[in-house]
């Protein structure tokens, strides 16, 4: 009789999904993600198209953060850099086909995460989340400069998606382009995590020194997440600018990045089915929060709904690291973890 | 020139008390505080409030909000971060983040997001000194940094509280076993911490106005912290201050090649070349790990 959920032969390791009940929720995940833009309005399949990108971009912070233990504050930034070099580069060769122009934008944006990871070869922890935050506002500063090629305050355009002639515009054409990135993006990182490159970063993030007595060449594999976290943010930029449309440095406020960390935390640091999770809900949050603003201001007409809107966003999106740190610090990939078991158990409680 | 030296130094001093409220958390708790700027702005809401409409003069207002702050962050602390001591660092850099949302999204759900004039609390005009004509708020500026700045020292040098948050700042398990209380301690830095913050936003306020924006200001004066040794005070005048004159040096003699805007990010690019020739900054003590 089983005691637990346990791993005893390689066999099992090797599956990507050992549990039964693993695949019967990756299958209603498959059945869902297909007849989804046949069921839902425009809107809804709008903020499915957001948490999308969300996803991409919560993999490469959920690996640089919950993978390898290196804070990084600075997400927007690659964000941005990945944004503006689409808008650069499919500005200037509008004929070029789309996935052409993401896989650019997510090189850039890793040259950039090479950068970006230099302070990781003295600093670690604290000093390293500082050393993110200054190259955010540095960068961010270039961009606002750097007008000719950014558009500075103002913001740039960018062409619709273009692929080999064909225009793909609006929520409907974006969604199968999005899903075929969030699922190769999954599946890259998933068996990522499996070799040795994935096992040298939860070594770093257990504990460094261990890891470099170990044999871990810490530069490298630092390095590695750094341009590996930046290449999935590129590429989430890289979706969010052809999305909207029009991107500006409105689009990647501090405020960004805490939206990130948020979505790793609240999914579970260090598990990419959380990250999903978490990615959803931090983008699903401002619509629930804009009706129960609406609901508020029915019950008490007193109640702004529109200016307190932004704030309750803040609040909650607070809220939520600060509760989930506080109590469930592996996030909602814990509870589900919890559940799992629960019905791997049954009838026995454990 | 002097001029720029001079309102460097001014701008530096506000800097260098809103850095303190990093290293008073820092030193004793090992905790980087991204709430700080956020507890500069209740210090500054709360006395805005006392002075404009509960009509209390100046000085009463602004001791009653550092007492308020005081009290804020003893209670941040006993309630958020109490439950995370041993948990890794990083989440507890995290949960600072979260905090500041909270209270800033509180903030604007009673206040609102525009900015209004503090209610001025120095005679205006200008002091002569040095040979300078320098604005009122700035000369008191100053002076008060100065002040907050001696008496932490003294406290942290003479007094028992200090002396034994101190021990707890250089080994908490053996000023625990001498019997120091070490979470008291580590609620006493937050409500100091707080204190401070308040007398920083005042400052701050009065030289430009009550806004939700302030709190950029104390991410500006992080660098400063980060400067002069994140667990040193006095590094953190030092820091300040140098962050204070670079700044304006920067918006004299960079912001005429770029187009302006040098001023938010030099104190960036300064602190991204401490940390890496000099990660534990000027006065800062080394961390060292051993297996």
């Amino acid at each position: 009789m089983r005691s637990g959920y346990f791993k005893v032969d390689y066999r099992r390791d090797r599956e990507l999904f050992p549990l039964f009940i693993e695949r019967l929720v990756l299958a209603v995940a498959v059945v869902a993600a297909i007849i989804l833009p046949l069921i839902t309005d425009r809107y809804l399949l709008h903020l499915t198209n957001l948490t999308m990108i969300a996803i991409v971009g919560a993999i490469g912070l959920n690996l640089l953060m919950g993978y390898t233990g290196q804070v990084s504050l600075g997400h927007a930034a690659f964000l941005a850099i990945g944004g503006y070099t689409t808008a650069i580069v499919a500005g200037y060769l509008p004929q070029l086909p789309f996935p052409v122009v993401i896989l650019i934008a997510g090189a850039v944006t890793s040259v950039t995460g090479l950068l970006a990871a230099v302070p990781a070869f003295r600093l670690k922890g604290l000093y390293l989340a500082l050393s993110t935050l200054a190259f955010y506002y540095i960068v961010m500063f270039i961009i606002l400069k750097a007008e000719p090629l950014t558009g500075g305050a103002m913001g740039r355009h960018i062409p619709e998606l273009n692929f080999f002639g064909l225009e793909l515009d609006g929520e409907y054409a974006f969604y199968p382009v999005g899903l075929a990135i969030v699922v190769l993006g999954l599946v890259l990182a998933k068996n990522l995590l499996r070799t040795k490159t994935g096992r040298a970063w939860k070594a770093i993030r257990d504990w460094d020194l261990a890891a470099e007595a170990m044999g871990v060449n810490l530069r490298m594999y630092k390095t590695l997440s750094f341009t590996t976290g930046a290449f999935y943010a590129g590429v989430a930029g890289s979706l969010y600018a052809y999305y909207i449309g029009f991107i500006s440095p409105q689009d990647f406020t501090f405020t960004v990045s805490v939206n990130y960390i948020a979505m790793v935390i609240v999914g579970g640091m260090g598990t990419l089915a959380g990250t999903v999770a978490g990615a959803a809900f931090i983008t699903m949050l401002p619509n629930w929060i804009n009706q129960l603003a609406g609901y508020l201001q029915s019950l008490w007409p007193a109640f702004q709904a529109s200016t307190a809107v932004p704030y309750l966003e803040r609040l909650f999106f607070g809220l939520a690291i600060v509760l989930f740190l506080i109590f469930e610090p592996e996030g909602l990939f814990g509870l589900w973890k919890s559940l799992r078991n629960y019905l791997v158990m049954w009838p026995f409680r454990y | 020139m002097m001029e720029l030296l001079f309102s460097g130094v001014a701008i530096g001093s506000i800097y260098s008390i809103l850095a303190l409220g990093f290293v008073l958390i820092f030193k004793c708790t090992k905790v980087f505080n991204f709430a700080q700027g956020t507890l500069v702005l209740v210090g500054t809401y709360l006395s805005f409030t006392l002075i404009t409409d509960a009509g209390l003069p100046a000085p009463l207002a602004l001791l009653i909000s550092m007492v308020a702050g005081f009290v804020l962050g003893f209670v941040i602390e006993r309630l958020l971060l109490r439950p995370m001591i041993g948990e890794p660092v990083l989440s507890v850099l995290l949960l600072t983040i979260g905090l500041s949302e909270i209270i800033k999204a509180v903030l604007g759900l009673v206040w609102g997001a525009w900015p209004r004039p503090f209610p001025p609390m120095f005679p205006g005009g200008s002091i002569n000194l040095l040979g300078q004509n320098i604005p009122q708020v700035y000369f008191w500026a100053i002076i008060s940094s100065l002040g907050v700045f001696v008496l932490f020292i003294l406290f942290y040098r003479q007094s028992s509280m200090g002396i034994s948050m101190r021990a707890v700042a250089t080994n908490q398990d053996y000023a625990s076993l001498i019997g120091i209380s070490v979470s008291r301690v580590f609620a006493l830095s937050w409500g100091f911490a707080a204190l401070v913050g308040a007398v920083g936003g005042v400052f701050l306020a009065s030289m430009l106005s009550v806004n939700l924006n302030l709190d950029a200001f104390a991410f500006r004066a992080f660098p400063g912290a980060v400067l002069g040794g994140m667990d040193s005070v006095g590094g953190a005048l030092l820091g300040g201050l140098a962050i204070g004159i670079i700044e304006n040096l920067a918006g004299k003699f960079v912001d005429p090649l770029l187009g302006g805007g040098a001023k938010e990010v030099i104190a960036f690019v300064v602190m991204l070349a401490a940390l890496l020739v000099k990660p534990y900054g000027l006065f800062g003590t080394e961390e060292i790990e051993r297996l």
